[in-house]
């Protein structure tokens, strides 16, 4: 009885096993020149973005590739990739800070490609050279927990300044730039649009309103809607928490909204090279940028395609003036800084 | 008396330990229970002391019911069997232990422990740890950690079991030795009857949860009760005489001749055996085996294979009741 | 019988089923390139990422240099000492707790001692940030405790909630050990005790608890070794206060600044080398209990002992179980804080990846504790029986995982592997060879165990019958090491099932595993996503264990319940 038991459980794992490495051995891809046959070939990204399950989803029902994919901030990517020296940790970067994608191209850490459908996409939102492209814009909003407003006895904020109250001691979060494309741009912005020194010095005060950085760009909005602080500077409207019911709104800052291209980059040394074109192509298609769009609530790129209507609002928005290439190439010397200042 | 157990009962589950057992010792004896395994008697024993529970019966010393107390409340004092020192502390630690719950301040408890270790003559190991010292001067502790606290009764189970034969010999002097100097009422559990005989003012001897003798060693050895305290103590022939009655002969009454006599009996010796003071005989009488003792001053010529006769003197064999 | 022929083995000796009839130079042949090929591999799978990682940490820029440690002490000095302060008291409170736990189950004469029992094994075999998920989930801003029930406003962040949720979660391990202590005690010192004079309280005091120091010593070195390795719960719940663990893995992950990130985890390493020397020696070779194996205390113990006993030691299980209960209705309430009512939405919002992910937990963990097993076994038989030479050297490179913080291998990893000739970070395999090396000790100590203890006699009875030395381990010692290789199977299992530390340094896409995912989730803040695979995870260890005690353990013994499960206990010390 017992060894059967013991022999019945070991072929059930052997049998989970064998059918798990099934999956994890679909075939590898050889970049080769001609065009392959891309069905069941398997795309590794690394994902800063909403809904990528259900836009990974869709993208394989279009064209067979299947996708593998970390969650991971921008940063985080930069650094790793850095660090690994162009070793072929993944074949596509999906979603982030544009910094981040800046840097890495400096570094030779990207594969260029100008997709066909690139032609479509305004110049101010793409990379010359065909580096990175934007796949959909992303505007840095207050997400403001109403029911703590209402505790606290204040009014929503509206502007960087109004963050500044006394009674926001403690209940505003921000992610840690270093990591968070996000946070990064929020500073980058700052600096930009209010100069070096006054941009410092807010940040020195905004830092004292801050508890602690949160390690990842979504968190803000996420601990804004639990209640667990008050204002969460977030890379979105939080459209996704709104349905939830999380008592929450968003604001577009009225004194200057931070905002950049979200972009899509071909990793250097990618092992499937056609089906990351593949994939980029996808992304800016029209079909594919209906897609993003429905699936995580932000301004298309693509010329000819609405933006959603919750984010109607942008039009109002002033949004900021930011040279990505500046805040691209001042990167690090920026985060650094930061890093002296307010970490640990 | 001084110490008296009164229809003390134990069973657990459907083994009876002790039934319904009667004991009354008196001040200063040192009675000495004697038994095989799962006779009872540390049970017994431990009743006394407090660390099982009888299901019926009571335990009374000097006419105070102790029946109800916790064993740190009794006026016991238990030698164990493993002596149970306190390896994290030293011999004097060990021995001035109980001292501590007598509310007596630590000058008079270091005075009265070496003092005790003088009595058992190993004060000048009063600082070992107690790992460092061999099984009889481990014993010697425990029994001074036990003295330490004049208890009213001293209980001591298997106390000298642990030790090689010599060892054994010797300690077992001393345990009496220092017993009737303090004149301290102990109960002596053991398996070994020689011991039991050797150092008790009277002994028990319990069978299955109950008494089947009790008397003094010399009583006990001449005139078993039955063929179980016959057989227990020391080595018994049993014979049946001619009335058809059962006799129990020891082995030194046996007497062995060359030539038959009035009611001796004939048999062959089948093997002898020398054990130093003396030679044991086994005779084979009508498929039955007797054992002869004989001391070793004499001539003893017979060997294996001989034909001999055996007899012995009427006194010397006691009736057992059937 | 030989007729003057030449005697050859090899064509005389009959083809006896089973037995080789090969020239005995070959067996040693096989045996030999084993062996040196699991040397070699212990050698290039512990031994050089420890180099590398102590490397990185000195060698900067083409010459050697203490800056990064220099740097630690002067500029963050705060962060040690918060490691520091969190780790000791941490360690004090838990061991204390544990020490209470372990006494209402070996001394009290309270009921519901299994339950109590069980529920320490439960805590095991858990995922890690179970225990900070359902403090924010309970106590958080919005915690349904603190918000919700009692109206407060409380910010739950900070070393508090730090040092209470690992001195809560140590408590189990604690409590194991020492319980395992207090068993070994010859029970007649406390009848003893007792029978001098003292009641049962001092008893416990003057007798039980010194005798059990040496439990008490062995569980407080553990606690603190995996209170400084714990980077998850300072991540999730420690807000501002940050420490060297938390900074650790900031620096990987966040900052890939891996000289600083390898000072870091050097030391991490140094305290656990401490202990573990300090465990080895002092602890291990302890001749305070007597070997004599019994059963619960028969010391009784006063009525409000008890009674004290129980209500700290029910309270621990309370908690312990609420916090289970917490993540379970989280799995399934809407939306935690704001809408408690039931729905499968997060379970059906389980992705492909989710579920791709969860997947490849059970495949790792599953191939990590039969190979890991195996070479466990295989290590142990040529270290304990063989002698071959530089086993000593070897026994300790076998040992040393148990005591290096998860952090710390996963920083040496990625620095071992990152670069040619050995260039593995970025697959699975290099995933799978951590949890496999990281869990060695686990076998080769269960398979030590057993060696010992089994008569060398009955090999060489094999040998003198004809058995080469192949056929001997297969035929005599292999099936003697079978409960050897179950107890290991099923530790290494669970162990790597709930493992985080070190492999999350080497996640790529395509190798991610339910526990970082978990801690994705948690960390962006989807209750309900974090609590769905935490139940998953638990439910898989659970089970896979339940189904292994039953059907597998259960009839080899028919002791005690409890002395079979205490075999889990040293092989889950420290490793996490």
């Amino acid at each position: 009885m017992k060894k059967k038991a013991l022999i019945f459980l070991m072929i059930l794992m052997l049998a989970f096993t064998v059918v798990g490495c099934g999956e994890d051995n679909t075939a590898d891809t050889q970049p080769t020149s001609e065009q392959p046959k891309l069905e069941g070939t398997t795309l590794k990204l690394f994902v800063a973005y909403d809904g990528e399950d259900e836009i990974f989803k869709a993208f394989t029902e279009d064209t067979g590739i299947k996708i593998e994919y970390l969650d991971m901030s921008s940063g985080e990517v930069l650094a790793r990739i850095r660090a690994e020296q162009g070793k072929p940790l993944g074949d596509i970067w999906f979603g982030g800070g544009v910094d981040s994608f800046i840097a890495a191209k400096n570094d030779g850490l990207l594969e260029a490609y100008v997709s066909p459908e690139a032609e479509f996409i305004p110049a101010q939102y793409k990379d010359k050279e065909g580096y990175w492209t934007g796949i959909s814009l992303v505007t840095v909003n207050f997400i403001v927990n109403t029911d703590r407003c209402k505790e606290l006895g204040v009014d929503i904020p509206q502007t960087w300044t109004d963050l500044l109250a006394p009674q926001f001691k403690g209940e505003i979060l921000m992610s840690n730039p270093s990591i968070s494309g996000t946070a990064y741009t929020i500073l980058s912005g700052l600096l930009q649009s209010m100069g070096e020194e006054e941009g410092w010095a807010y940040m020195d005060k905004l830092n004292e309103q801050i508890p602690f950085y949160a390690k990842r760009g979504s968190e803000p909005p996420q601990k804004a809607a639990m209640g667990e602080v008050t204002v969460g500077l977030a890379p979105d409207t939080g459209e996704a928490l709104k349905a939830e019911g999380y008592p929450i709104v968003s604001v577009f800052p009225q004194d200057g909204t931070p905002w950049w291209p979200s972009p899509v980059a071909i990793l250097k040394g990618a092992e499937n090279l056609e089906g990351a074109k593949v994939f980029v192509d996808w992304c800016l298609s029209e079909k594919g940028q209906k897609i993003l769009r429905d699936n995580c609530p932000r301004v298309p790129v693509r010329k000819g395609i609405e933006p959603p209507e919750c984010l109607a609002g942008i039009k109002e928005a002033k949004l900021q003036d930011i040279d990505f290439e500046v805040a691209g190439n001042e990167r690090d010397t920026t985060v650094e800084q930061w890093q002296e200042k307010y970490a640990q | 008396m001084f110490l008296q157990l009164k229809e003390l009962s134990k069973s657990y589950k459907h083994i009876q330990a002790v039934k319904y057992l009667n004991l009354e010792i008196d001040k200063g004896e040192l009675l000495s229970i004697l038994g095989p395994s799962g006779c009872g008697k540390t049970t017994t024993l431990r009743m006394v002391g407090g660390f099982i529970a009888p299901d019926h019966g009571r335990v009374i010393i000097q006419g105070q019911d102790i029946t109800q107390m916790p064993p740190n409340l009794r006026p016991t004092a238990t030698v164990f069997q493993s002596y149970a020192l306190f390896p994290h502390m030293n011999v004097l630690e060990n021995v001035i232990y109980s001292l501590k719950f007598k509310g007596m301040k630590r000058k008079q408890m270091l005075k009265k422990g070496e003092e005790m270790l003088e009595m058992v003559g190993l004060k000048h190991y009063r600082y070992q740890s107690i790992n460092q010292l061999s099984g009889g001067e481990q014993q010697r502790i425990a029994l001074a950690r036990a003295l330490v606290m004049n208890p009213k009764v001293l209980l001591l189970d298997e106390p000298l079991s642990n030790l090689d034969a010599k060892l054994r010999i010797k300690m077992r002097k001393e345990i009496k030795d220092l017993q009737s100097a303090l004149k301290i009422t102990t109960l002596y559990v053991t398996h070994d009857q020689e011991e039991a005989l050797s150092i008790s003012d009277r002994l028990v001897l319990m069978n299955e949860g109950t008494v089947e003798q009790i008397g003094e060693p010399q009583e006990i050895y001449k005139n078993p009760k039955n063929i179980f305290v016959a057989d227990f103590i020391g080595r018994t022939n049993f014979i049946t005489n001619t009335e058809g009655k059962l006799l129990a002969v020891r082995p030194e009454h046996i007497i062995i001749s060359d030539t038959e006599a009035v009611g001796s009996m004939p048999g062959q010796v089948i093997q002898k055996q020398f054990t130093g003071a003396y030679v044991t005989y086994f005779i084979d009488i009508d498929s039955k085996v007797i054992q002869a003792d004989l001391p070793d001053t004499r001539n003893l010529k017979w060997e294996k294979g001989d034909n001999i006769f055996i007899s012995f003197a009427e006194d010397s064999a006691v009736k057992i009741e059937m | 019988m030989n007729n003057g022929r030449k005697n050859t083995p090899n064509k005389l000796m009959p083809l006896q089923k089973g037995i080789f009839t090969r020239d005995i130079s070959f067996s040693n042949l096989i045996a030999s390139s084993v062996y040196i090929t699991l040397a070699v591999s212990v050698a290039v799978f512990i031994i050089w990422p420890t180099i590398a990682i102590l490397m990185e940490s000195v060698y900067y820029d083409g010459q050697f240099t203490l800056t990064q440690y220099i740097s630690l002490f002067t500029e963050n000095q705060q962060l040690l000492l918060n490691s520091i302060w969190v780790s000791t008291l941490s360690t004090f409170l838990a061991v204390v707790l544990g020490l209470i736990v372990a006494l209402f189950i070996s001394h009290s004469a309270n009921r519901g001692k299994k339950t109590v029992f069980a529920v320490l094994l439960l805590t095991l075999i858990s995922p890690p940030f179970v225990s900070a998920l359902s403090y924010i989930m309970l106590f958080g801003r919005r915690g349904i405790i603190t918000y919700n029930l009692l109206g407060l406003n409380i910010n739950p962040y900070g070393w508090h909630g730090v040092v209470l949720l690992q001195s809560i979660g140590h408590a189990s391990i604690a409590a194991l050990i020492i319980l395992g202590v207090l068993r070994g005690i010859d029970k007649s010192l406390e009848q003893a005790s007792l029978d001098l004079g003292a009641n049962s309280l001092q008893t416990l005091l003057k007798i039980t608890i010194p005798l059990a120091k040496p439990g008490i010593v062995a569980a407080a070195l553990i606690c603190f070794v995996q209170s400084l390795a714990d980077f998850g719960t300072p991540v999730i719940i420690g807000g501002n206060f940050t420490v060297l663990a938390t900074e650790a893995y900031l620096n990987v992950i966040g900052l890939y600044n891996l000289p600083r990130a390898a000072a870091m985890g050097t030391l991490l390493l140094i305290p656990a080398l401490i202990m573990f020397i300090i465990y080895r020696n002092v602890v291990k070779n302890s001749q305070y209990f007597s070997v004599r194996q019994s059963n619960e205390s028969t010391l009784v113990l006063s009525k409000w002992l008890n009674i004290i006993l129980g209500v700290i030691t029910w309270s621990f299980v309370a908690f312990q179980l609420i916090q289970y209960i917490t993540i379970l209705w989280g799995a399934f309430a809407r939306t935690w804080g704001v809408d408690f009512s039931l729905s499968l939405k997060h379970i059906n919002a389980l992705g492909s990846s989710q579920i791709a992910s969860f997947v490849r937990s059970l495949e790792y963990s599953f191939l990590a504790a039969l190979i890991g097993s195996l070479i466990g076994l295989i290590l142990a038989y040529m270290i304990e029986r063989k002698k071959f030479p530089g086993y000593q050297i070897l026994d300790f490179m076998v040992t040393l995982p148990y005591m290096i913080p998860g952090p710390f291998l996963g920083i040496a990893y990625v620095l071992a592997f990152h670069d040619y000739p050995l260039l593995l970070t970025g697959t699975a395999f290099i995933v799978v060879v951590n949890c496999i090396y990281r869990q060695l000790p686990i076998g080769t100590k269960a398979a030590t165990t057993v060696l010992t203890q089994l008569n060398p006699e009955i090999e060489y009875g094999a040998r003198d019958l004809g058995a080469s030395e192949i056929h001997a381990f297969k035929d005599v010692v292999l099936p003697a090491l079978k409960p050897a290789f179950l107890i290991s199977f099923i530790n290494t299992f669970t162990t790597t099932m709930i493992t985080i530390g070190a492999i999350i340094f080497l996640m790529v896409p395509g190798s991610e595993v339910a526990t970082v995912q978990m801690f994705n989730a948690i960390k962006t803040g989807d209750i309900g996503l974090s609590a769905v695979i935490a139940n998953m995870i638990i439910i898989a260890t659970l089970g896979i264990n339940l189904a292994f005690s039953y059907f597998i353990l259960r009839p080899a013994r028919h002791k005690d319940t409890m002395e079979k499960e205490m075999a889990y206990v040293p092989a889950i010390e420290g490793i996490k």
